[in-house]
């Protein structure tokens, strides 16, 4: 994170804020009391046991996975692209990204259920938009932490231009990639040419090491995910049982995912903080793939976005030192959805890998299209900048923005398809 | 070491042209040192910038606990505001 930004230069000019308040009013306690204070289990003992329930969370995030899977192709009956047929407009699908992910407050959520309906039968040119809306709708969370700094307006400002920062850079990949994508289908095709070499049948040794990894998974997470479905088939009539399984594959996903965001957090946190101590100074790249790291680790973007909320608003860190650590969340976010693609065998497996590979490669190039061009580069920070100083002068910038970029915009767009 | 009479002495010594030269290096000098000076204070600026950071990080524990959604100030903003929105309303009335 070096300065290399002319106006981060004015280092004489450098004010540094010595009473800057914690975001929250809460003492400032460690950590949070979770379910494992109440277990007589202390030291070794207990960070073994929290790693075991992170395994067996992953578990249930693959079976959760593949109940979504199977429990569409029963609701849908193979029917899925006809019944579909209202979200094949691909601002649809972009607008159901975004509020799914608004309301799940979880793009990892989001991508993991779209990896499980395009294993079912979702088509995939359904699913791309609604994966590039996962990414802007999970915008929203870091946008929401930034409110518990409005007591200062100084730091407000701060903070919610860094929250911005993630606004602007997912809505700069938006407007370059939707348009892209509905006209030449790249990361469809780039989606489809990975799942080929990692799922496919031709006996590749990357093809084969997935496969064989992946058969590895499903030995394991089938008989859950075949329990689930027999005993709702046993009660419910076909459709009723895949809406039933649904149901509860997104039930489970939801409260996976936050447990092993919650445990990755507090099993990690001293790996966090080493990688940011090793990413200062090193430069924009670095501070990506610690992003990247990061986001990997704690299986949460938004956990990564965050936490460069604090950080700006403390008045030690700039837009721009903190920027990369965005970028790298964006791509160590799809690590979710190509996990969940592990929970498919055969024909499936393509299908589910496809979509993740395509949430992955849309994030990658995003990263290199824009921050590699030396033109689009500093517009995500020049645009939180100028968002962050409208919000500070007025808070009801920063609820026409939140109101409007993830509930009216969104509805509006639908309104427009609709009457088009 | 010259006195001052003794440096001006010597200096009443120097030609128009010496006493130009010397008055260009002095100014080239005097640059120097201040770029000088400007460098170190800046480097050590940076410095002090680089350990808050690295202060700041070491409190990672607390910035992971705030990185979260405080959802009762969440609902404070948006009523701060409101009530803010409706006495302007007032006051413009």
């Amino acid at each position: 994170m070096s300065l290399d930004n002319s106006t981060e230069r004015k280092v004489l000019q450098h004010s540094v804020p010595t009473d800057v308040a914690p975001l929250t009013e809460e003492p400032d306690t460690v950590q949070r009391p979770s379910f494992m204070d109440r277990l007589p289990i202390a030291g070794r003992t207990r960070k073994i046991v929290e790693w075991v329930s992170v395994v067996l969370a992953v578990y249930m995030l693959i079976t959760a996975v593949s109940v979504i899977g199977s429990g569409f192709g029963a609701a849908t009956g193979g029917q899925a692209e006809g019944i579909f047929t209202f979200a094949q407009n691909p601002v649809v699908g972009l607008v159901i990204g975004i509020l799914a992910t608004v309301l799940t407050q979880s793009s990892s959520t989001t991508t993991s259920i779209v990896v499980g309906m395009v294993a079912g039968g979702l088509p995939l040119a359904t699913a791309v938009p609604i994966l590039m809306g996962a990414n802007v709708g999970t915008t929203m969370t870091s946008t929401l932490v930034s409110l518990g700094a409005a007591g200062d307006r100084n730091q407000f400002r701060r903070a919610f231009s860094a929250a911005s920062v993630h606004d602007m850079y997912n809505l700069l990949s938006v407007a370059i990639f939707f348009p892209l994508e509905w006209t030449f289908g790249i990361l469809e095709r780039v989606g489809s040419w990975f799942a080929g070499v990692t799922t496919g049948s031709d006996g590749g040794i990357i093809a084969s090491t997935f496969t064989a990894f992946g058969n590895g998974v499903t030995t394991v997470t089938d008989p859950g995910a075949n329990l689930l479905e027999a005993g709702l088939l046993s009660i419910l009539p076909s459709v009723w049982a895949g809406l039933a399984m649904i149901a509860v594959g997104v039930a489970l996903i939801l409260l996976v995912i936050k447990f092993i965001s919650n445990m990755l957090k507090v099993l990690l946190v001293g790996n966090v903080e080493k990688l940011f101590h090793k990413a200062l100074g090193r430069g924009p790249i670095s501070g990506i793939f610690s992003g990247l790291l990061i986001t990997v680790m704690v299986q949460s973007s938004s956990t990564t976005t965050s936490l460069t909320v604090p950080l700006a608003a403390s008045g030690k860190f700039s837009l721009w030192q903190i920027y990369p650590f965005t970028v790298g969340a964006n791509v160590g976010t799809t690590m979710t959805a190509i996990i969940a693609a592990f929970g498919f065998s055969g024909g499936e497996a393509t299908a589910a890998m496809t979509a993740a590979a395509v949430h992955l490669f849309y994030n990658i190039f995003s990263a290199l299209v824009i921050f590699l061009i030396p033109v689009l580069r500093p517009l995500p920070v020049r645009g939180a900048t100028w968002l962050g100083n409208l919000g500070a002068k007025n808070k009801l910038y920063v609820v026409v923005w939140l109101v409007g970029l993830f509930v009216l915009l969104p509805l509006l767009l639908i309104g427009i398809t609709a009457l088009f | 070491m010259t006195t001052p009479d003794s440096s001006a002495d010597s200096m009443r010594e120097l030609t128009d042209r010496e006493l130009l030269e010397e008055l260009a290096e002095t100014d080239n000098r005097l640059a120097s040192l201040q770029h000088e000076i400007r460098r170190r204070m800046q480097q050590r600026a940076e410095y002090e910038l680089r350990a808050e950071q690295h202060a700041e990080i070491s409190r990672m524990v607390e910035h992971l606990d705030q990185a979260r959604i405080d959802w009762h100030k969440v609902r404070e903003f948006f009523r701060d505001t409101f009530v803010e929105v409706q006495e302007s309303w007032r006051a413009e009335d």
